[in-house]
């Protein structure tokens, strides 16, 4: 092969091989919905792919002590459990349970419907800090941007929720930081890093993603008390107001 | 705190010093009512509702003895005479209803949601959002409504709500709702006054200033009332942030009305 030639075919080899690459990048490059402001659209009905409800499934980094209380809420989960008396799940145990939710989503808030007992979340874009001295079930949730992930601090929880149905816990010192991320049209990677000092010995993560669930016009009630209570017959049918059963 | 009016006094403030006094943490005056960037009113924020009473009796009413239920000063505009068209199988069964013992029947006290009208007027902050396509409520009780503005129909019949299922639409700056398909399960008010699964809710929300919303619903349910009723309240802007209330969680008062009800479990299978 002359020099010429030589370099004729290391050009065209050049060429191809950007050019698939660059087709390449083209077909992996994810089109998602974006709001009217630019930011990447959340609204829609979504539900949590995995067990991740059941059992977290990662080996989370407890302290000592707080590893024997895992053991002992593990033995006693069918009534130590704060599901078992349909309290409200917490944060980041409401985004991966087995039921629905509705995203919302404006200039300076994205809300959270969710079927599960007809449980919401706001939480604030806007730049707005949590009140002091102030905790909830399902924590506090300030908001940001950060390129196209939803960055949400979530604050000022209580000590009586689970992070899955197998006693994994934590304390009112939890900070979860969650990312909300949307690899394609229909899927959201979700991820929740762990913190509490005053349990674990270091932060640790929930991997879990979000699909988007098209077969759902609406989004369907779920509420787990009065369920609870329907079976229980503590509240009982009229059958004069009520649907009837079909 | 109502960012968005926070962000229209601001503006305002920008060219009137006077309105600067009236910065977030002071009361906030009536402006004219936003708007979307489409034009539609912009009604987004917090309102609690100027409920008149309407959780414990929707007729204007005195407190009870004791005060243990509040007064109201009656929210019914039709019929003219303010009186709940009751079929008399319904006013037999809100009696028994509001006797002492039947109040641990009431689903609000077992913290369930509220239905419509009632999540409505149920004394309690609301947050307003308007994000594309939809009006959505949520309660500080904790629970939703999520109002559709695509145009699309009711589901099935057989399918059904707590909340009923909410279709709504702009009549020129009123937001008219088509709530159906409920599940008959709630009740009016503590007072026991009826509704049923035949329940069909046409509310109006009309904006009155920045500050103020006029809430009207008429309710039709053939299964327990001779005809149509209106109710009429406003839902005035709040200053507050939403915040949680765990009524399941700290539930201090359903035992009690247990205790009432089982105390009378007897004479009340003899009296029905």
């Amino acid at each position: 092969m002359t020099c010429r030639r030589r370099m004729l075919a290391y050009l065209v080899t050049v060429f191809v091989v950007a050019a698939v690459a660059a087709s390449f990048t083209q077909s992996v490059v994810p089109v998602i919905p974006r709001a009217a402001d630019g930011r990447p659209n959340l609204q829609g009905i979504w539900q949590a792919v995995g067990d991740t409800a059941t059992d977290v499934g990662v080996s989370i980094p407890y302290q000592p002590w707080a590893a024997e209380k895992q053991v002992s809420n593990f033995k006693e989960r069918q009534t130590e459990d704060p599901l078992a008396n349909c309290y409200l799940p917490g944060v980041p145990r409401l985004m991966y349970m087995p039921y629905p939710f509705q995203m919302f989503q404006t200039a300076t808030t994205v809300a959270i419907a969710f079927s599960w007992s007809l449980d919401f979340r706001i939480i604030y874009t806007d730049g707005s800090v949590p009140p002091s001295g102030i905790d909830f079930w399902l924590g506090d949730s300030r908001g940001r941007w950060e390129g196209d992930t939803l960055v949400v601090d979530v604050t000022n929880h209580n000590d009586k929720t689970w992070f899955d149905k197998a006693g994994n816990f934590h304390g009112a010192g939890l900070h979860v930081e969650e990312r909300y991320t949307l690899i394609d049209a229909d899927t959201i990677q979700y991820t929740a890093r762990i913190q509490d000092p005053d349990v674990f010995a270091a932060p640790w993560t929930i991997d879990v993603r979000l699909l988007r669930q098209k077969q759902l016009a609406r989004l369907p009630e779920f509420h787990c008390n009065a369920e609870a209570e329907e079976r229980s017959g503590a509240f009982e049918r009229n059958p004069r107001t009520w649907y009837p059963k079909r | 705190m109502s960012i968005g009016l926070r962000r229209g006094q601001l503006a305002i403030a920008a060219v009137t010093v006077f309105t600067a006094l009236a910065l977030p943490g002071r009361a906030i005056e009536p402006q004219p009512i936003g708007r979307m960037p489409d034009g539609k009113p912009d009604m987004s924020g917090v309102y609690e509702p100027d409920h008149g009473g309407g959780n414990y009796g929707l007729e204007k009413h005195e407190p009870s003895k004791g005060n243990l239920a509040p007064g109201g000063r009656g929210i019914i505009v039709d019929p003219p005479d303010g009186k709940l068209p009751m079929q008399p199988w319904a006013r037999g069964e809100q009696n028994h209803r509001a006797l002492p013992e039947g109040a641990y029947d009431d689903p609000s006290v077992h913290c369930f949601p509220d239905g419509i009208p009632r999540s409505m007027y149920h004394p309690q902050p609301i947050e307003i959002l308007q994000p594309p396509g939809y009006v959505v409520f949520l309660f500080e009780r904790m629970y939703w409504r999520i109002v559709t503005l695509d145009g699309r129909p009711h589901p099935p019949d057989t399918t059904r709500f707590w909340q009923g299922d909410s279709v709504g639409r702009w009549e020129g700056d009123t937001l008219v709702i088509d709530v159906a398909n409920f599940n008959g399960k709630t009740w009016l008010n503590e007072n026991g006054e009826v509704l049923s699964h035949e329940e069909h809710v046409v509310e109006r929300l009309t904006p009155v200033d920045s500050n103020t919303i006029t809430y009207e619903a008429t309710i039709i349910d053939p299964a327990v009332y001779t005809r149509p009723w209106t109710i009429r309240f406003p839902l005035r802007r709040s200053t507050d942030q939403l915040l949680e209330q765990a009524c399941h969680e700290d539930n201090q008062e359903l035992p009690y009305l247990k205790e009432l009800k089982d105390a009378a479990a007897p004479a009340r299978r003899v009296g029905r």
